[in-house]
Protein backbone atom coordinates (compact mmCIF):
# COMPACT_ATOMS: atom_id res chain seq x y z
CA UNK A 1 0.00 0.00 0.00
CA UNK A 2 2.67 2.32 1.21
CA UNK A 3 2.14 5.85 2.40
CA UNK A 4 -1.44 7.37 1.97
CA UNK A 5 -2.01 11.09 2.72
CA UNK A 6 -5.00 13.11 1.11
CA UNK A 7 -3.67 13.89 -2.08
CA UNK A 8 -0.63 12.21 -1.80
CA UNK A 9 0.70 8.41 -2.41
CA UNK A 10 3.80 6.78 -2.04
CA UNK A 11 4.11 3.19 -3.02
CA UNK A 12 5.48 0.93 -1.07
CA UNK A 13 8.67 0.24 -3.39
CA UNK A 14 9.34 4.08 -2.60
CA UNK A 15 8.72 4.00 0.96
CA UNK A 16 10.89 0.96 1.54
CA UNK A 17 13.36 2.89 -0.36
CA UNK A 18 13.11 5.87 1.28
CA UNK A 19 13.93 4.30 5.05
CA UNK A 20 16.87 2.68 3.33
CA UNK A 21 18.03 6.02 1.80
CA UNK A 22 17.43 7.73 5.02
CA UNK A 23 19.51 5.27 7.09
CA UNK A 24 22.29 5.39 4.55
CA UNK A 25 22.38 9.16 4.65
CA UNK A 26 22.79 9.15 8.33
CA UNK A 27 25.17 6.01 9.18
CA UNK A 28 27.02 7.81 6.02
CA UNK A 29 27.41 10.85 8.14
CA UNK A 30 27.91 9.11 11.81
CA UNK A 31 30.45 6.84 10.41
CA UNK A 32 32.55 9.59 9.08
CA UNK A 33 32.53 12.19 11.75
CA UNK A 34 35.89 12.03 13.51
CA UNK A 35 34.89 10.57 17.01
CA UNK A 36 37.85 11.98 19.83
CA UNK A 37 38.91 8.33 21.53
CA UNK A 38 38.39 6.54 18.40
CA UNK A 39 39.98 8.32 15.91
CA UNK A 40 43.40 10.07 15.87
CA UNK A 41 42.20 13.15 16.83
CA UNK A 42 44.43 15.12 19.45
CA UNK A 43 43.06 16.73 22.77
CA UNK A 44 42.19 20.35 21.51
CA UNK A 45 45.39 21.94 22.30
CA UNK A 46 46.27 25.47 21.74
CA UNK A 47 48.17 26.57 18.21
CA UNK A 48 51.16 28.05 18.23
CA UNK A 49 51.05 31.64 17.08
CA UNK A 50 53.75 32.78 15.61
CA UNK A 51 53.95 36.84 15.41
CA UNK A 52 56.09 36.93 12.47
CA UNK A 53 53.65 36.07 9.97
CA UNK A 54 50.87 38.98 9.99
CA UNK A 55 48.04 36.49 8.77
CA UNK A 56 48.54 33.59 11.34
CA UNK A 57 48.98 36.13 14.10
CA UNK A 58 45.34 37.10 13.36
CA UNK A 59 43.92 34.36 12.47
CA UNK A 60 45.39 31.78 14.90
CA UNK A 61 44.04 33.21 18.34
CA UNK A 62 40.51 33.32 16.42
CA UNK A 63 40.62 29.41 15.40
CA UNK A 64 41.57 28.55 18.85
CA UNK A 65 39.21 30.97 20.54
CA UNK A 66 36.48 29.41 18.31
CA UNK A 67 37.39 25.51 18.82
CA UNK A 68 38.50 25.82 22.76
CA UNK A 69 34.81 25.99 23.77
CA UNK A 70 33.19 23.91 21.64
CA UNK A 71 35.65 20.41 22.39
CA UNK A 72 33.34 20.05 25.35
CA UNK A 73 30.17 20.61 23.62
CA UNK A 74 31.00 18.10 20.79
CA UNK A 75 32.03 15.22 22.66
CA UNK A 76 28.66 15.64 24.86
CA UNK A 77 27.12 15.44 21.77
CA UNK A 78 29.30 12.42 20.51
CA UNK A 79 29.19 10.90 23.35
CA UNK A 80 25.16 10.51 23.32
CA UNK A 81 25.46 9.12 19.79
CA UNK A 82 28.39 7.10 20.39
CA UNK A 83 26.44 3.75 20.52
CA UNK A 84 24.78 4.20 17.32
CA UNK A 85 28.16 5.47 15.53
CA UNK A 86 29.23 1.49 16.57
CA UNK A 87 26.02 0.18 14.24
CA UNK A 88 26.57 3.04 11.70
CA UNK A 89 30.45 2.09 11.19
CA UNK A 90 29.79 -1.68 11.21
CA UNK A 91 27.40 -0.80 8.22
CA UNK A 92 29.37 1.14 6.37
CA UNK A 93 32.41 -1.37 6.93
CA UNK A 94 30.37 -4.26 5.96
CA UNK A 95 29.37 -2.39 2.61
CA UNK A 96 33.16 -1.49 2.29
CA UNK A 97 32.01 2.19 2.54
CA UNK A 98 34.05 3.19 5.72
CA UNK A 99 34.99 6.37 5.46
CA UNK A 100 38.29 8.19 7.04
CA UNK A 101 38.54 11.64 5.42
CA UNK A 102 41.81 12.64 7.20
CA UNK A 103 44.06 13.01 4.54
CA UNK A 104 46.96 15.87 5.31
CA UNK A 105 44.73 16.47 8.64
CA UNK A 106 48.08 15.68 10.94
CA UNK A 107 51.04 16.31 7.93
CA UNK A 108 53.49 14.69 9.50
CA UNK A 109 57.24 17.56 10.24
CA UNK A 110 59.64 15.12 9.15
CA UNK A 111 60.41 13.84 5.41
CA UNK A 112 60.99 9.65 5.75
CA UNK A 113 63.45 7.56 4.52
CA UNK A 114 63.56 3.42 4.55
CA UNK A 115 66.65 1.70 3.23
CA UNK A 116 67.35 -1.90 2.48
CA UNK A 117 70.79 -3.88 3.73
CA UNK A 118 71.47 -7.00 2.30
CA UNK A 119 74.53 -9.63 3.53
CA UNK A 120 75.44 -11.44 0.86
CA UNK A 121 77.05 -15.11 1.61
CA UNK A 122 79.26 -16.74 -0.89
CA UNK A 123 80.51 -20.46 -0.59
CA UNK A 124 83.85 -21.57 -2.22
CA UNK A 125 82.84 -24.62 -3.40
CA UNK A 126 79.83 -26.20 -4.31
CA UNK A 127 77.74 -27.80 -1.15
CA UNK A 128 79.62 -26.09 1.65
CA UNK A 129 78.12 -23.66 3.88
CA UNK A 130 78.15 -19.90 2.62
CA UNK A 131 80.12 -17.65 4.68
CA UNK A 132 79.28 -13.28 4.71
CA UNK A 133 80.74 -11.65 2.21
CA UNK A 134 79.44 -8.41 1.09
CA UNK A 135 76.91 -5.80 1.61
CA UNK A 136 74.69 -3.91 -0.23
CA UNK A 137 72.24 -1.05 0.63
CA UNK A 138 69.49 0.28 -1.02
CA UNK A 139 67.29 3.45 -0.66
CA UNK A 140 63.67 2.11 -0.94
CA UNK A 141 61.99 5.25 0.18
CA UNK A 142 61.09 7.59 -1.36
CA UNK A 143 61.04 6.14 -4.54
CA UNK A 144 62.12 8.82 -6.85
CA UNK A 145 65.42 11.10 -6.57
CA UNK A 146 64.93 14.53 -4.42
CA UNK A 147 66.76 16.19 -6.39
CA UNK A 148 65.02 16.33 -9.44
CA UNK A 149 61.16 17.63 -10.36
CA UNK A 150 58.61 14.30 -10.38
CA UNK A 151 56.67 14.22 -14.09
CA UNK A 152 54.99 11.37 -15.10
CA UNK A 153 56.81 8.34 -13.71
CA UNK A 154 55.92 9.58 -9.83
CA UNK A 155 52.48 9.07 -10.53
CA UNK A 156 53.45 5.57 -10.27
CA UNK A 157 56.39 5.43 -7.42
CA UNK A 158 53.53 7.27 -4.97
CA UNK A 159 52.04 4.19 -5.21
CA UNK A 160 55.23 2.35 -4.01
CA UNK A 161 55.86 5.40 -1.52
CA UNK A 162 52.29 5.00 -0.10
CA UNK A 163 52.73 1.36 0.34
CA UNK A 164 55.61 1.89 2.24
CA UNK A 165 54.50 4.51 4.63
CA UNK A 166 51.21 2.85 5.37
CA UNK A 167 53.25 -0.44 6.27
CA UNK A 168 55.66 1.81 8.71
CA UNK A 169 52.42 3.39 10.19
CA UNK A 170 50.80 0.10 10.80
CA UNK A 171 54.58 -1.35 12.53
CA UNK A 172 54.40 1.79 14.71
CA UNK A 173 51.04 1.70 15.72
CA UNK A 174 51.29 -2.43 16.78
CA UNK A 175 54.89 -1.35 18.62
CA UNK A 176 53.30 0.54 21.28
CA UNK A 177 51.70 -2.09 22.38
CA UNK A 178 54.83 -4.27 21.76
CA UNK A 179 57.08 -2.31 23.82
CA UNK A 180 54.38 -1.36 26.94
CA UNK A 181 54.05 -5.49 26.88
CA UNK A 182 56.58 -6.99 29.63
CA UNK A 183 59.55 -9.13 28.47
CA UNK A 184 58.73 -8.52 24.97
CA UNK A 185 60.66 -10.87 22.94
CA UNK A 186 62.82 -9.70 19.38
CA UNK A 187 61.00 -12.28 17.42
CA UNK A 188 57.44 -10.94 18.73
CA UNK A 189 57.96 -7.19 17.19
CA UNK A 190 55.56 -6.73 14.38
CA UNK A 191 55.71 -8.06 11.68
CA UNK A 192 54.72 -5.06 9.49
CA UNK A 193 58.14 -4.42 7.53
CA UNK A 194 58.19 -8.00 6.77
CA UNK A 195 56.93 -7.63 3.14
CA UNK A 196 59.36 -4.84 2.61
CA UNK A 197 62.30 -6.71 3.58
CA UNK A 198 61.17 -9.67 1.45
CA UNK A 199 60.00 -8.04 -1.59
CA UNK A 200 63.29 -6.13 -2.09
CA UNK A 201 65.25 -9.09 -0.64
CA UNK A 202 63.79 -11.24 -3.60
CA UNK A 203 64.64 -8.48 -6.19
CA UNK A 204 68.11 -7.67 -4.78
CA UNK A 205 68.34 -11.59 -5.18
CA UNK A 206 67.27 -11.82 -8.76
CA UNK A 207 69.14 -8.67 -10.05
CA UNK A 208 72.59 -8.95 -8.12
CA UNK A 209 73.42 -12.47 -7.15
CA UNK A 210 75.69 -14.96 -8.86
CA UNK A 211 75.04 -18.79 -8.67
CA UNK A 212 77.48 -19.00 -5.55
CA UNK A 213 75.97 -16.45 -3.58
CA UNK A 214 73.08 -16.39 -1.45
CA UNK A 215 70.93 -13.59 0.79
CA UNK A 216 71.71 -14.35 4.52
CA UNK A 217 70.35 -11.81 6.07
CA UNK A 218 67.85 -8.56 5.10
CA UNK A 219 67.60 -5.37 7.14
CA UNK A 220 65.20 -2.42 6.86
CA UNK A 221 66.12 0.80 8.11
CA UNK A 222 64.06 3.94 8.91
CA UNK A 223 64.81 7.19 9.44
CA UNK A 224 63.29 10.82 10.26
CA UNK A 225 64.67 14.21 9.13
CA UNK A 226 62.63 17.55 10.48
CA UNK A 227 61.21 19.67 8.29
CA UNK A 228 62.29 23.60 8.87
CA UNK A 229 59.66 24.98 10.85
CA UNK A 230 57.76 28.08 8.85
CA UNK A 231 60.16 30.86 8.90
CA UNK A 232 63.26 28.88 8.81
CA UNK A 233 65.40 27.97 5.67
CA UNK A 234 67.79 24.88 6.45
CA UNK A 235 71.30 25.80 6.17
CA UNK A 236 72.59 25.53 2.69
CA UNK A 237 75.60 22.91 3.66
CA UNK A 238 73.52 20.94 6.03
CA UNK A 239 70.89 20.30 3.00
CA UNK A 240 74.36 19.89 0.94
CA UNK A 241 75.55 16.99 2.86
CA UNK A 242 72.35 15.29 2.89
CA UNK A 243 71.60 15.46 -0.74
CA UNK A 244 75.40 14.04 -1.18
CA UNK A 245 74.31 10.93 0.56
CA UNK A 246 70.97 10.28 -1.37
CA UNK A 247 73.05 10.84 -4.58
CA UNK A 248 75.19 8.44 -3.53
CA UNK A 249 72.20 5.84 -3.51
CA UNK A 250 70.47 7.29 -5.97
CA UNK A 251 73.60 6.07 -8.27
CA UNK A 252 72.56 2.29 -7.43
CA UNK A 253 73.08 -0.17 -4.56
CA UNK A 254 75.58 0.71 -2.16
CA UNK A 255 78.15 -1.94 -1.82
CA UNK A 256 80.03 -2.26 1.33
CA UNK A 257 82.12 -4.74 3.85
CA UNK A 258 80.23 -7.01 5.87
CA UNK A 259 81.64 -6.48 9.39
CA UNK A 260 78.43 -5.65 11.19
CA UNK A 261 76.59 -8.94 10.25
CA UNK A 262 74.80 -10.70 13.02
CA UNK A 263 75.82 -7.96 15.58
CA UNK A 264 72.99 -5.45 14.61
CA UNK A 265 69.54 -5.68 16.71
CA UNK A 266 66.55 -3.82 16.66
CA UNK A 267 66.75 -0.15 17.40
CA UNK A 268 70.98 0.24 16.23
CA UNK A 269 71.46 3.24 14.67
CA UNK A 270 73.90 4.84 12.08
CA UNK A 271 74.43 8.34 10.82
CA UNK A 272 74.56 9.62 7.55
CA UNK A 273 74.86 13.48 6.98
CA UNK A 274 71.83 14.75 9.11
CA UNK A 275 69.70 11.30 8.46
CA UNK A 276 69.59 9.18 11.72
CA UNK A 277 68.78 5.93 10.51
CA UNK A 278 67.35 3.49 13.01
CA UNK A 279 67.24 -0.85 12.31
CA UNK A 280 63.78 -1.60 12.47
CA UNK A 281 63.78 -5.02 10.84
CA UNK A 282 65.43 -7.84 10.22
CA UNK A 283 65.22 -11.27 9.09
CA UNK A 284 68.00 -13.65 8.98
CA UNK A 285 67.37 -16.82 6.07
CA UNK B 1 -2.62 21.44 9.81
CA UNK B 2 -0.35 18.28 10.72
CA UNK B 3 -1.18 16.29 8.23
CA UNK B 4 -0.91 19.19 5.64
CA UNK B 5 2.72 19.36 6.78
CA UNK B 6 3.33 15.87 6.68
CA UNK B 7 1.78 15.83 3.50
CA UNK B 8 3.96 18.60 2.16
CA UNK B 9 7.29 17.07 3.52
CA UNK B 10 6.40 13.68 1.68
CA UNK B 11 5.65 15.43 -1.45
CA UNK B 12 9.07 17.23 -0.96
CA UNK B 13 10.60 14.13 0.17
CA UNK B 14 9.85 12.30 -2.94
CA UNK B 15 10.64 14.87 -5.36
CA UNK B 16 14.22 15.35 -3.46
CA UNK B 17 15.20 11.73 -3.91
CA UNK B 18 12.72 10.12 -6.54
CA UNK B 19 12.63 12.51 -9.87
CA UNK B 20 13.13 11.27 -12.99
CA UNK B 21 16.08 12.86 -14.79
CA UNK B 22 17.72 12.14 -18.35
CA UNK B 23 20.34 9.50 -17.80
CA UNK B 24 23.35 11.44 -19.76
CA UNK B 25 25.04 12.67 -16.81
CA UNK B 26 24.97 9.01 -15.40
CA UNK B 27 26.83 7.86 -18.76
CA UNK B 28 29.08 10.32 -18.47
CA UNK B 29 30.18 9.61 -14.73
CA UNK B 30 30.43 5.45 -16.22
CA UNK B 31 32.93 6.85 -18.71
CA UNK B 32 34.54 9.11 -16.62
CA UNK B 33 35.02 6.72 -13.79
CA UNK B 34 35.67 3.91 -15.74
CA UNK B 35 38.90 5.99 -17.20
CA UNK B 36 39.81 6.80 -13.75
CA UNK B 37 39.61 3.63 -12.36
CA UNK B 38 41.64 1.90 -15.11
CA UNK B 39 44.31 4.75 -14.38
CA UNK B 40 44.11 4.04 -10.66
CA UNK B 41 44.67 -0.02 -11.71
CA UNK B 42 47.70 0.62 -13.89
CA UNK B 43 49.36 2.88 -10.97
CA UNK B 44 49.45 0.09 -9.04
CA UNK B 45 52.22 -2.19 -11.38
CA UNK B 46 54.13 -3.88 -11.58
CA UNK B 47 51.91 -6.15 -10.71
CA UNK B 48 54.33 -8.08 -8.84
CA UNK B 49 54.85 -5.51 -6.32
CA UNK B 50 51.30 -4.92 -5.62
CA UNK B 51 49.23 -7.29 -6.29
CA UNK B 52 51.20 -10.22 -5.85
CA UNK B 53 50.58 -12.20 -2.38
CA UNK B 54 54.11 -12.03 -1.66
CA UNK B 55 54.85 -8.53 -2.85
CA UNK B 56 54.59 -5.18 -0.30
CA UNK B 57 51.01 -6.78 0.69
CA UNK B 58 50.23 -7.40 4.49
CA UNK B 59 51.41 -11.18 5.45
CA UNK B 60 48.65 -13.17 4.76
CA UNK B 61 46.81 -14.68 8.02
CA UNK B 62 44.49 -12.72 8.51
CA UNK B 63 40.29 -12.41 7.54
CA UNK B 64 39.04 -15.74 5.59
CA UNK B 65 42.05 -17.02 4.49
CA UNK B 66 41.88 -16.64 0.95
CA UNK B 67 45.35 -15.07 0.52
CA UNK B 68 46.82 -17.88 3.02
CA UNK B 69 45.04 -20.43 0.94
CA UNK B 70 47.17 -18.79 -2.57
CA UNK B 71 50.18 -18.58 -0.89
CA UNK B 72 50.26 -22.30 0.70
CA UNK B 73 49.33 -23.54 -2.83
CA UNK B 74 52.06 -21.36 -4.75
CA UNK B 75 48.46 -19.69 -6.06
CA UNK B 76 49.92 -16.10 -5.25
CA UNK B 77 51.55 -14.47 -7.98
CA UNK B 78 48.84 -15.81 -10.80
CA UNK B 79 46.09 -14.75 -8.47
CA UNK B 80 47.60 -11.41 -8.07
CA UNK B 81 48.33 -11.37 -12.23
CA UNK B 82 44.66 -12.83 -12.06
CA UNK B 83 43.02 -9.98 -10.33
CA UNK B 84 44.81 -7.02 -11.53
CA UNK B 85 43.95 -8.39 -15.58
CA UNK B 86 40.35 -8.67 -14.47
CA UNK B 87 40.67 -5.44 -12.88
CA UNK B 88 41.44 -4.06 -16.18
CA UNK B 89 39.16 -6.00 -18.12
CA UNK B 90 36.53 -4.69 -15.93
CA UNK B 91 37.26 -0.83 -16.38
CA UNK B 92 38.10 -0.53 -19.78
CA UNK B 93 34.69 -2.26 -20.26
CA UNK B 94 33.27 0.41 -17.76
CA UNK B 95 34.68 3.36 -19.95
CA UNK B 96 33.10 1.80 -23.29
CA UNK B 97 30.24 0.67 -22.12
CA UNK B 98 29.96 -3.02 -22.96
CA UNK B 99 27.72 -5.23 -20.74
CA UNK B 100 27.68 -1.73 -18.66
CA UNK B 101 24.98 -2.94 -15.74
CA UNK B 102 26.98 -6.28 -14.70
CA UNK B 103 30.65 -4.53 -15.17
CA UNK B 104 29.90 -1.45 -12.53
CA UNK B 105 28.99 -4.07 -9.83
CA UNK B 106 32.51 -5.91 -11.22
CA UNK B 107 34.44 -2.57 -10.78
CA UNK B 108 32.63 -2.08 -7.26
CA UNK B 109 33.43 -5.43 -5.90
CA UNK B 110 37.16 -5.28 -7.69
CA UNK B 111 38.26 -2.15 -6.11
CA UNK B 112 36.42 -2.91 -2.66
CA UNK B 113 38.10 -5.96 -2.31
CA UNK B 114 41.23 -4.67 -3.22
CA UNK B 115 41.41 -3.30 0.74
CA UNK B 116 41.44 -7.10 1.54
CA UNK B 117 44.01 -8.25 -0.53
CA UNK B 118 46.35 -5.22 0.15
CA UNK B 119 45.17 -1.98 1.52
CA UNK B 120 49.02 -0.52 1.86
CA UNK B 121 49.11 1.04 -1.24
CA UNK B 122 45.71 2.25 -1.35
CA UNK B 123 44.91 6.12 -1.09
CA UNK B 124 41.66 8.24 -0.42
CA UNK B 125 41.52 8.03 -4.01
CA UNK B 126 40.12 4.51 -3.91
CA UNK B 127 37.65 5.59 -1.21
CA UNK B 128 36.07 8.15 -3.98
CA UNK B 129 36.53 5.49 -6.06
CA UNK B 130 34.56 2.97 -4.17
CA UNK B 131 32.13 5.64 -2.95
CA UNK B 132 31.07 6.92 -6.48
CA UNK B 133 30.50 3.14 -7.77
CA UNK B 134 28.31 2.45 -5.30
CA UNK B 135 26.07 5.48 -5.99
CA UNK B 136 26.62 4.33 -9.86
CA UNK B 137 25.14 0.80 -9.49
CA UNK B 138 22.04 1.72 -8.86
CA UNK B 139 21.64 3.54 -12.25
CA UNK B 140 21.45 2.33 -15.59
CA UNK B 141 24.33 4.10 -17.23
CA UNK B 142 24.55 2.34 -20.35
CA UNK B 143 23.09 5.28 -22.33
CA UNK B 144 25.21 6.79 -25.23
CA UNK B 145 28.26 6.73 -26.09
CA UNK B 146 28.48 3.34 -25.18
CA UNK B 147 29.28 -0.27 -26.78
CA UNK B 148 26.09 -1.62 -25.39
CA UNK B 149 23.73 1.17 -26.78
CA UNK B 150 25.67 1.01 -30.56
CA UNK B 151 24.75 -2.61 -30.53
CA UNK B 152 21.09 -2.31 -29.40
CA UNK B 153 20.79 0.44 -32.06
CA UNK B 154 21.94 -2.02 -34.70
CA UNK B 155 19.17 -4.20 -33.63
CA UNK B 156 16.77 -1.26 -33.66
CA UNK B 157 16.03 -1.94 -29.99
CA UNK B 158 15.17 0.45 -27.23
CA UNK B 159 18.26 0.54 -24.74
CA UNK B 160 17.16 0.89 -20.67
CA UNK B 161 15.12 3.50 -19.74
CA UNK B 162 14.94 7.21 -21.25
CA UNK B 163 14.73 8.36 -17.90
CA UNK B 164 16.88 7.37 -14.36
CA UNK B 165 15.30 8.61 -10.58
CA UNK B 166 17.32 10.92 -9.11
CA UNK B 167 18.66 9.31 -5.98
CA UNK B 168 22.16 7.62 -6.99
CA UNK B 169 23.00 11.58 -7.74
CA UNK B 170 21.31 13.04 -4.64
CA UNK B 171 23.68 10.10 -2.84
CA UNK B 172 26.90 11.37 -4.59
CA UNK B 173 26.45 14.84 -3.63
CA UNK B 174 25.92 14.22 -0.20
CA UNK B 175 29.09 12.08 -0.15
CA UNK B 176 31.41 15.09 -2.04
CA UNK B 177 30.05 17.49 1.24
CA UNK B 178 30.75 14.86 3.33
CA UNK B 179 34.27 14.18 2.19
CA UNK B 180 34.67 18.05 2.28
CA UNK B 181 32.95 18.85 5.65
CA UNK B 182 34.92 15.69 7.35
CA UNK B 183 38.26 16.60 6.13
CA UNK B 184 38.00 19.87 7.22
CA UNK B 185 36.34 19.02 10.73
CA UNK B 186 39.50 16.66 11.31
CA UNK B 187 41.63 19.47 10.23
CA UNK B 188 40.57 21.93 12.66
CA UNK B 189 41.29 19.54 15.77
CA UNK B 190 45.17 19.70 14.75
CA UNK B 191 47.01 23.38 15.53
CA UNK B 192 49.12 23.20 12.38
CA UNK B 193 46.07 24.16 10.56
CA UNK B 194 44.87 26.48 13.04
CA UNK B 195 48.29 28.40 13.22
CA UNK B 196 48.97 28.05 8.95
CA UNK B 197 51.83 26.10 9.05
CA UNK B 198 49.69 22.79 7.64
CA UNK B 199 50.59 23.71 3.80
CA UNK B 200 53.84 24.37 4.68
CA UNK B 201 54.70 21.15 5.98
CA UNK B 202 52.29 19.26 3.40
CA UNK B 203 54.62 21.17 0.48
CA UNK B 204 58.08 20.31 2.15
CA UNK B 205 57.48 16.50 2.73
CA UNK B 206 59.69 14.17 0.59
CA UNK B 207 57.40 11.55 -0.19
CA UNK B 208 54.92 14.03 -1.84
CA UNK B 209 56.74 17.21 -3.00
CA UNK B 210 56.74 17.93 -6.66
CA UNK B 211 59.86 20.16 -6.86
CA UNK B 212 62.52 19.39 -6.04
CA UNK B 213 63.76 23.09 -3.90
CA UNK B 214 62.28 23.87 -0.69
CA UNK B 215 59.84 26.98 -0.12
CA UNK B 216 61.60 29.66 0.80
CA UNK B 217 60.60 31.90 4.27
CA UNK B 218 59.50 34.86 1.76
CA UNK B 219 57.02 32.99 0.38
CA UNK B 220 55.40 32.01 4.38
CA UNK B 221 52.56 34.02 3.53
CA UNK B 222 51.26 31.90 0.82
CA UNK B 223 51.00 28.91 2.57
CA UNK B 224 49.67 30.23 5.11
CA UNK B 225 46.95 32.03 2.89
CA UNK B 226 46.42 28.45 1.50
CA UNK B 227 45.75 26.65 4.74
CA UNK B 228 43.36 29.18 5.93
CA UNK B 229 41.18 28.85 2.40
CA UNK B 230 41.55 25.55 2.04
CA UNK B 231 40.32 24.84 5.98
CA UNK B 232 36.85 27.62 5.31
CA UNK B 233 36.37 26.11 1.97
CA UNK B 234 36.18 22.82 3.08
CA UNK B 235 33.83 23.16 6.03
CA UNK B 236 31.60 25.27 4.19
CA UNK B 237 31.69 23.58 1.43
CA UNK B 238 28.39 21.66 2.00
CA UNK B 239 26.54 24.72 3.04
CA UNK B 240 27.94 26.58 -0.11
CA UNK B 241 26.34 23.69 -2.13
CA UNK B 242 23.14 24.62 -1.08
CA UNK B 243 22.85 28.10 -3.14
CA UNK B 244 23.16 28.37 -6.46
CA UNK B 245 24.92 31.63 -6.18
CA UNK B 246 27.70 30.15 -4.17
CA UNK B 247 27.81 26.46 -5.89
CA UNK B 248 29.72 28.04 -8.83
CA UNK B 249 32.24 29.53 -6.51
CA UNK B 250 32.69 27.09 -4.72
CA UNK B 251 33.38 24.33 -7.16
CA UNK B 252 35.56 26.69 -8.89
CA UNK B 253 37.64 27.05 -6.04
CA UNK B 254 37.70 23.36 -5.40
CA UNK B 255 39.13 22.77 -8.96
CA UNK B 256 41.71 25.63 -8.57
CA UNK B 257 42.33 24.17 -4.77
CA UNK B 258 43.07 20.19 -6.64
CA UNK B 259 44.77 21.84 -9.51
CA UNK B 260 47.23 24.01 -7.13
CA UNK B 261 47.54 20.62 -4.86
CA UNK B 262 48.69 18.36 -8.19
CA UNK B 263 51.03 21.01 -9.24
CA UNK B 264 52.38 20.82 -6.43
CA UNK B 265 51.87 16.89 -4.78
CA UNK B 266 52.73 13.71 -6.11
CA UNK B 267 48.79 12.52 -4.77
CA UNK B 268 48.24 10.35 -7.49
CA UNK B 269 44.85 9.84 -9.19
CA UNK B 270 43.11 11.77 -5.85
CA UNK B 271 43.09 15.15 -7.56
CA UNK B 272 41.51 13.71 -10.35
CA UNK B 273 39.12 11.79 -8.44
CA UNK B 274 37.53 15.15 -6.55
CA UNK B 275 37.53 17.00 -10.11
CA UNK B 276 35.63 14.39 -11.51
CA UNK B 277 33.05 13.80 -8.63
CA UNK B 278 32.28 17.68 -9.12
CA UNK B 279 30.22 16.34 -12.41
CA UNK B 280 27.51 15.73 -9.90
CA UNK B 281 26.65 18.78 -9.13
CA UNK B 282 25.62 19.55 -12.78
CA UNK B 283 22.10 19.89 -13.36
CA UNK B 284 21.06 16.51 -15.33
CA UNK B 285 18.42 17.94 -16.90
CA UNK B 286 20.26 21.13 -18.27
CA UNK B 287 23.71 18.67 -18.84
CA UNK B 288 22.27 17.20 -22.70
CA UNK B 289 20.70 20.12 -23.91
CA UNK B 290 24.10 22.05 -23.27
CA UNK B 291 26.72 19.69 -24.02
CA UNK B 292 28.06 17.64 -26.75
CA UNK B 293 25.86 14.52 -25.82
CA UNK B 294 22.77 16.49 -26.85
CA UNK B 295 24.27 15.68 -31.09
CA UNK B 296 22.87 12.32 -30.04
CA UNK B 297 19.37 13.38 -29.45
CA UNK B 298 19.39 12.52 -33.33
CA UNK B 299 19.70 9.32 -32.84
CA UNK B 300 16.76 8.73 -30.41
CA UNK B 301 13.52 9.48 -30.23
CA UNK B 302 12.63 12.65 -27.92
CA UNK B 303 12.66 12.32 -24.17
CA UNK B 304 9.38 13.41 -22.22
CA UNK B 305 10.52 17.00 -20.67
CA UNK B 306 11.51 16.34 -16.49
CA UNK B 307 11.94 19.40 -14.35
CA UNK B 308 14.46 18.92 -11.31
CA UNK B 309 15.39 21.19 -8.24
CA UNK B 310 19.13 20.48 -8.75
Amino acid sequence: MGFVRPGFTMSRNRLALSVVLAWHVFAMGLAAIPFPGIDPLPAVALSRHVADDPIAATVAPELDAAVEPLAPVLGIVLNTVRPLRRVATSYMDTLRLGQRWIMFANPPLVDQYVKVRYYVGSSPLPGAPPRIAWTATELVLPAHREDQIRALQSFRDSARDKALAIALDDFRAKLTAYMDREGHLPRELPGDLAPIGRYFGRRFERAALKSNERLLRTEVWYAEVPNPVRGVALEPAVVDARLAVLRMYYAGRVRGPASSYGTLAYGSSEKEADIKWTLLYFENR
Amino acid sequence: MMDSSVRRFAKHWETFWFEDVPPDLYSLFRIVFGFLGLISVLELTPVSMFWAVDGIAPIPGSGIGVRSFLMDHALGGIAGWAYFLGSVVVFALMTVGFMTRFVVWACLVASAFLWSWNHLPLTSANQVLISMLFCLVWADCSGDPSIDALLHRGRGVQLGADVQPIWPLRLMRFQVCLIYFNSGISKLAYPVWRDGAAVHYAVNLNIFHRFPWPLPPSLDWATTIATYVTLVWEITFPVMMLSRVTRPFALLLGIALHAGMWSTLELGPFSFMMIASYLAFLDPVKFPQRHWLRSRALLRSPRPVVQTQA
